[in-house]
């Protein structure tokens, strides 16, 4: 049986600030916290670039480190969150299957330099999304899906 | 106006709230977006260690972490979190981008209350907010059991 004070432990302690006085809408939540999101667009950009700038730094390696590879899934980890939270949905997606691409390289023991190039390029061209048409984006992300389908799903014997 | 679908309003104001994520620029972003939603007293880490020493230490009504790259020392803190001390029913929302593979089950059951993927819209996160604010005797769902050969399952939502 639990005891009331372990009851009190177990209650959900956020529930009290529901229905709190001198509260917000959600409407006037969600309109602050986007105005919040566009303080910091400039460095949201410059992280973008600066992610790009090291992922093509680091796909020059024809057999990079361990540490490199965490590193290019770190980068292209933090390059989804960014280009998704400032409108940019290819760059995030062709950033997704990046990370795909390196994980499952990873966890499969192989590696393709070339693989990796092809998601440089795309992302570096989805940067300025405008610059593309819409089927133009849609190919490369499509491209992007199949590359890293291909690569990542070979099996072990294809072990570079 | 917009209002929360019981028409009622929400003050986090007096919340406290625990952000980790190893990305100082990505912490931010989350620290002004809770700032947006009304929540004052922000104990904002990038450090997985510091993070996981204030959480043993302290009461938190929100737990926000993103596990990158300290994956599994991240689930293994939550599970901890469950057992006891002070944040055995604090709401623990997960705040991820790309998961390894491997570790997607993890994930999913370590004993957050839920899982947010980034990109994350405004709308979304506060309707998961306002939802895991609204659990009530979740506590057994949350604590995963360990199977004999140590994977952990649990029964938390997706």
């Amino acid at each position: 049986m639990v005891k009331p004070n372990q009851a009190a432990a177990l209650e959900n302690p956020l529930k009290r600030f529901l229905d709190a006085p001198g509260g917000i809408s959600q409407d006037a939540a969600i309109q602050r916290a986007t105005d919040s999101l566009e303080m910091i667009r400039h460095s949201a950009m410059e992280e973008i670039d600066s992610c790009l700038a090291d992922i093509k730094a680091l796909c020059t390696a024809p057999n990079p480190t361990p540490q490199q590879r965490q590193a290019l899934h770190e980068r292209g980890n933090s390059l989804l969150g960014f280009a998704g939270m400032y409108d940019m949905p290819d760059l995030c997606t062709a950033a997704y299957s990046l990370c795909e691409l390196v994980d499952a390289m990873m966890m499969h023991g192989r590696w393709s330099a070339e693989a990796i190039h092809i998601h440089y390029d795309a992302m570096h061209k989805l940067r300025e999304p405008h610059a593309l048409t819409a089927e133009e984006r849609e190919r490369l992300v499509t491209g992007l899906r199949k590359v890293t389908a291909r690569i990542g799903g070979l099996p072990p014997r294809f072990k570079t | 106006m917009h209002t929360t679908s019981d028409g009622a309003t929400f003050n986090f104001a007096k919340a406290s709230v625990l952000i980790l994520d190893a990305n100082a620029l990505f912490l931010d972003l989350v620290t002004g977006v809770l700032a947006g939603f009304g929540f004052r007293r922000i104990t904002r880490c990038s450090e997985f260690e510091v993070a996981a020493t204030t959480v043993k230490a302290r009461a938190f009504d929100l737990i926000l972490l993103d596990p990158y790259p300290n994956n599994e020392a991240a689930y293994h803190l939550i599970r901890d979190l469950r057992e006891s001390g002070h944040n055995v029913a604090t709401p623990i929302l997960i705040i991820t981008g790309h998961t390894y593979l491997r570790l997607v089950a993890d994930t999913k059951q370590c004993g957050a209350d839920f899982v947010v993927a980034k990109p994350f819209s405004m709308g979304g996160l506060l309707d998961r907010v306002l939802w895991v604010a609204k659990l009530e005797n979740r506590h057994s769902a949350l604590l995963a059991p360990v199977a004999p050969d140590g994977r952990v399952f649990g029964a938390q939502p997706w």
